[in-house]
């Protein structure tokens, strides 16, 4: 007979709606609205799976998302591990697995769309019960935004209060700080197949609220037995759920097994539907009796159940000196009011000692807690009752998810341990993906037996986000892929797409490593383009470079006091390169600063410091020099900027340029002209990165586009090469200028890199000054940066290899002098160089060193960083 | 996540604001007439306490101004200061 | 003058924005407009009024307010700066020791427009609670992970200023945000 237990119409299931499902490899059959768990208890499939540690056979344990133990795996439409059965809704053709503990993710990734949506309100409530309904209904009025948010699915008939935003299937996962609420809905499973193709399966919801109510009831305990993991025990209220909302009756013969008045109505409901019903109340006299009504009375008091026979189901049960052959536990231990989010709001809990639970005791943030979730309705309970000590603790579960036993617990009291925190991390209770929902209390309970204490002193561990396990799909939410991180690109990224670039990311920019030709590979291809800039004209995409425009009547004197040398004997039309340093002497950024009016200034930063730079400056502006009269704008994206390099540059320009003096005594180097390029207003500079001839010409960013295309053309004649990154940091090692933040680390002074040279000799401070006097950073020994030869000129340094003093190392410590910082062959050395900074690099030139290459030690030449053209004969072409 | 409060834009939330550490650490006056431990103690040393600090943030994502708040480091509540 | 031979950063997604209005049933329009003249002003307190006369217009005083004038929008950025978005002619010339500065950034950002279900397509990456902002509104705030002014420019339309080099990102995301909105 199909579906054996179904008994009458559960309110939540549609008896005219039959699905067909497959669970391990039985193909059953259910309702709509059924979960999986209602749906296999209909099958009269109470074992679900394994658990994790010792491999026993485990059921079904609640009716929601605090089930310990019911563990399956969906495979289709796409592997999902470790969902509980009891909050899968069924759809048709669902395919599940029992599981062992432990899931299988998927190879594959994840097709389904997920996203996250911002929301705000006035009030938020948490939980649609009758407590959530009426403190929603109570909040609704004109101008107030109230949501409520439910994580069951829309029960039939509950209504909306009208002026509510309604969210079911949506489970509050985390409180933090300001009433910030982090909620995940999951909008399209319950949908199976039918589901829209262009929909999110599932939503992050980040929610600010005025004012937060809690509804969040309350989740029954279980009691420690031994064999109380037995497939057939569970707890008392779900046998309930399952009769009412699911029509499922989960046994015909059924122990009660209880420590409070709340199990008896349960009793009774199964007994109407045909059970037969034993009710165990571990009670002794008045306190069992059982409440107002006519109630049925329990069968056996002060009784304990001290044997469970049956392994892949209970069987029969040892109560006191009776044996009853049953076919379900079902228990109830007391209940504990759902509380997490209000912990990790900051709220305080206290134990009550009625309720046998902890109740909230005040919040800083704007919270209430309604309804059983404040302890209204809660029967008296005590404290979970404990077995004596017995061989048998080690089969009395506290923790079902864990396989966490009372004897687990005793060994970490044992072992010293005390609070709850620690015998937590030791023992691994609560920390499943049910965090402990129906199981905390116990564990405080046998840390207390253990300790002779209570479980009020003991108290439970801290909840912690997220309530309930979110897939890091659902986290990722559209952040994958290219939507994972912006992705800047510069006006003529086009161009080097079309032209077959390959590019790299510098920050969140793509720039163009290299444009390999027919045939090359990278060596080939930078090679080229290294020739090319050397000994003809080669152009590059330089618009990454920070810009900031720094204007005001103090102008010159703030950069003064931001760069290491003197900015303020610019004259207008000149530029000059400088050096920032930190507070610590440290190097921060460098760049050019061109003067382009007595009260105007354009400087430029390294493409990836663009931003800090200028909070730099904000910040010395704002809080330390009030008085200074400066503004700073970030202009990287108004200009485009092409360089243009070598030997060949000037007649290229030329032809480009018609209204600009390109010769150098008309245009020298380390000057800006504006005029007209190609047609466009433009803004050339003659500095260089390469040590070549070079034009760095800058155009509105709108136009760099036809800047580039105009300068490919201008310079075929010459056979114009586009080069990329590699190149360019090829071309600037070869001439030992360092890259800030590649060849430093923050550890590295002006006079470590060798630009001692650009620190002013006038006493006028700038920031760091002092900290370069400092003992520390005046060391004779401290690291500098220094180029090395390779004795072998075709071995090739790897970056970030350590340099040594001698082969073969000898024994540990081994003196560690310094890294390499850069390393690359190059075409006009016709060789492999690097840079490194190197311990009394400067008093080493000359010497031989070593640099770890895989366990091998290769003998190295140190040398002055400059390689290329010491003198600097090339710069004027 | 924090709600800070902006002097000039209102609430927003954290990730739009950049840390600046301990409000009221001002440059000196004369770098170069202080020892070095005295220079030690402008870079390097910072009060951590549990609870009630004063600290320096910028409005980085928004209108890029600084402005001192209090924080209190174990609940996370915040004020504007004076 | 030779040829306007300008691209403006989401030239390439005009067919991707027509489909989006067509999918959407015109519920929802996202559209560059190119080219938007902006001057970032900043003034100190004494000089603002020097500052006002040669833009030519009132610079908001409130906080992230906008102040309009014919074919010209002020946005409150700073206490002492804001954007002009809009207008054309040349761009004015700062006198020395003015108090006030003025920089061109028209290149630095570009304008997408959206109209129809623009705040409930916002909500998917802007944390502002877009429904209380008031009038003549403006906010430079994160859109997904890209920095934006948002302001209020018309009925039913909110504009976003982009920065150029993030507007390919934040065409695509917004695209992709309205994926439910397309049948």
């Amino acid at each position: 007979m199909s579906q054996p237990f179904r008994h009458g119409d559960g309110d939540r299931i549609d008896r005219t709606r039959p699905l067909t499902f497959r669970f391990g490899d039985r193909v059953l059959t259910g309702f709509g609205g059924d979960t999986l768990a209602s749906a296999l208890l209909a099958n009269g499939v109470h074992e679900v799976g394994r658990s994790v540690d010792l491999g026993r056979p485990r059921g079904i344990v609640a009716a929601g998302v605090e089930e310990p133990s019911a563990l399956v795996q969906i495979e289709a439409p796409f592997p999902e591990p470790m969902l509980t059965a009891t909050t899968v809704e069924l759809y048709d053709g669902l395919v599940a697995q029992p599981l062992a503990g432990r899931g299988l993710l998927s190879s594959e990734p994840d097709p389904a769309r997920y996203d996250a949506v911002w929301a705000h309100c006035e009030v938020l409530v948490v939980g649609a019960g009758p407590a959530g309904l009426a403190a929603a209904t109570d909040a609704a009025r004109p101008g107030q935004r109230v949501m409520l948010v439910d994580e069951r699915p829309p029960g039939p008939g509950e209504a909306t209060p009208a002026g509510v935003r309604r969210l079911s299937r949506t489970t509050v996962v985390g409180y933090y700080d300001d009433n910030f609420l982090v909620a995940i809905e999951r909008r399209t499973d319950h949908l199976g197949p039918a589901a829209p193709p262009n929909a999110a399966r599932q939503r992050v919801w980040r929610i600010r609220a005025g004012r937060v109510v809690l509804a969040t009831g309350a989740h029954e305990r279980s009691i420690p037995f031994p064999d109380n993991d037995r497939p057939g025990i569970m707890l008392a209220g779900a046998a309930l759920t399952y009769l009412r909302c699911y029509g499922v009756l989960v046994g015909r013969r059924a122990l009660v097994y209880t420590t409070n008045d709340s199990a008896y109505p349960v009793a009774d409901a199964l007994r109407s539907a045909g059970a037969e019903v034993v009710v165990a109340d571990t009670r002794l006299g008045s306190r069992g009796v059982p409440p107002a009504g006519n109630p049925p009375a329990a069968d056996l008091t002060g009784a304990r159940i001290t044997e469970v026979f049956g392994e892949q189901r209970v069987i029969c049960v040892r109560v006191g000196d009776r044996r009853l052959d049953v076919d379900v536990v079902l228990v109830s231990g007391g209940f504990n009011p759902v509380l997490h989010l209000y912990s990790q709001a900051g709220g305080r809990l206290r134990y009550d000692e009625d309720l046998g639970a902890l109740l909230p005791d005040g919040c800083r943030q704007r919270v209430d807690v309604v309804g059983t979730a404040a302890g209204e309705g809660l029967p008296r309970c005590g404290p979970p009752p404990l077995p004596e000590p017995s061989a048998a603790d080690s089969r009395t579960f506290v923790d079902l998810a864990r396989d966490v036993t009372i004897a687990d617990v005793r060994r970490a009291t044992s072992a010293g341990l005390r609070s709850v925190e620690h015998i937590k991390r030791y023992t691994t209770a609560g920390t499943a993906h049910d965090q402990g929902k129906t199981s905390g209390l116990l564990t405080s309970a046998a840390v207390a037996a253990a300790l002779g204490s209570s479980a009020a002193e003991v108290g439970v561990t801290t909840a912690r986000p997220p309530y309930v396990p979110v897939a890091f799909a659902t986290l990722a939410g559209r952040d994958r892929g290219d939507l994972f991180d912006p992705i800047r690109i510069t006006p003529m990224h086009g161009w080097h797409v079309a032209h077959g670039a390959t590019f790299e990311n510098v920050g969140q920019w793509k720039r163009a490593w290299y444009y390999p030709r027919e045939g090359e590979d990278m060596a080939a291809a930078v090679a080229r383009e290294c020739r090319a800039a050397r000994t003809g004209v080669a152009m590059m995409d330089v618009s990454t470079l920070g810009k900031i425009d720094v204007q005001g009547p103090d102008a010159a004197e703030f950069l003064d006091r931001l760069y290491t040398n003197l900015m303020s004997t610019l004259s207008v039309g000149t530029v000059r390169y400088g050096v920032m340093c930190g507070v610590d002497g440290m190097v921060l950024d460098d760049g050019t600063a061109a003067r382009l009016g007595p009260e105007r200034y354009l400087v430029t930063t390294t493409t990836g410091n663009a931003a800090l730079v200028l909070d730099w400056m904000e910040e010395w502006l704002q809080t330390e020099w009030p008085r200074l009269r400066v503004w700073c704008t970030s202009v990287t994206e108004q200009w485009a900027t092409v360089a243009l390099v070598g030997p060949a540059a000037r007649g290229v320009l030329a032809r480009v340029a018609p209204d600009l003096a390109v010769d150098t005594a008309s245009f020298p180097f380390m000057r800006w002209r504006d005029t007209t390029v190609a047609g466009l207003p433009a803004r050339v500079f003659r500095i260089s990165f390469s040590g070549e001839l070079a034009y760095e010409i800058n155009v509105a960013s709108w136009n760099g586009h036809a800047l580039w295309e105009e300068l490919v053309a201008a310079g075929a004649a010459d056979g114009i090469v586009p080069y990329g990154t590699e190149a360019m940091h090829v071309l600037r090692a070869e001439k030992g200028y360092p890259i800030v933040g590649q060849d430093t680390d923050g550890t590295v002074t002006p006079d470590d890199l060798g630009l001692g040279w650009a620190i002013r000799k006038s006493d006028k401070d700038f920031v760091g000054r002092r900290s370069l006097s400092r003992p520390d950073t005046a060391r004779p020994d401290r690291k500098q940066l220094v180029g090395l030869l390779p004795e072998d000129p075709a071995r090739h340094l790897v970056e970030g290899a350590h340099i040594v003093e001698r082969a073969p190392l000898g024994p540990p410590p081994v003196p560690y002098l310094g890294h390499v910082t850069s390393s690359y062959f190059s075409v006009a050395l016709d060789r492999t160089f690097a840079l490194a900074l190197v311990a009394s690099g400067r008093q080493r030139i000359g010497t031989r060193l070593f640099a770890t290459l895989d366990g091998e030690l290769i003998p190295v030449e140190v040398t002055g960083p400059v390689l290329y053209d010491p003198k600097g004969a090339r710069r004027d072409g | 996540m924090m709600l800070i409060t902006c002097p000039w834009c209102g609430p927003r939330i954290e990730i739009e604001f950049h840390y600046g550490g301990e409000a009221g650490v001002a440059y000196p006056e004369n770098p170069a007439e202080l020892s070095h431990e005295e220079w030690g103690r402008y870079l390097f040393v910072r009060a951590n306490p549990k609870g009630e600090f004063f600290e320096r943030w910028c409005h980085s994502a928004g209108c890029r101004r600084w402005f001192d708040l209090r924080r209190d480091t174990v609940t996370h509540e915040t004020g504007s200061i004076g | 003058m030779t040829a306007d031979r300008r691209r403006s950063p989401l030239g390439g997604f005009a067919t991707a924005f027509a489909r989006l209005d067509t999918g959407s049933g015109g519920r929802l329009r996202i559209a560059e407009r190119p080219y938007p003249r902006q001057l970032d002003v900043r003034a100190e307190p004494t000089a603002r009024a020097a500052a006002e006369a040669a833009v030519g217009m009132a610079l908001p005083s409130t906080p992230n307010r906008i102040n309009r004038s014919g074919d010209r929008t002020a946005l409150w950025l700073g206490p002492d700066e804001w954007l002009v978005v809009g207008g054309g002619g040349d761009v004015p010339a700062v006198p020395e020791s003015a108090g006030w500065g003025l920089v061109d950034v028209s290149a630095q950002r570009t304008a997408v427009v959206l109209s129809g279900t623009a705040v409930e397509l916002l909500a998917y990456g802007c944390a502002l609670d877009l429904d209380r902002m008031g009038p003549d509104w403006c906010a430079q705030t994160t859109l997904a992970r890209a920095g934006v002014i948002l302001w209020d420019s018309a009925t039913d339309e909110i504009c976003v200023l982009v920065r150029a080099s993030f507007a390919a990102y934040l065409a695509a995301w917004l695209l992709d945000a309205a994926t439910e909105l397309i049948g």
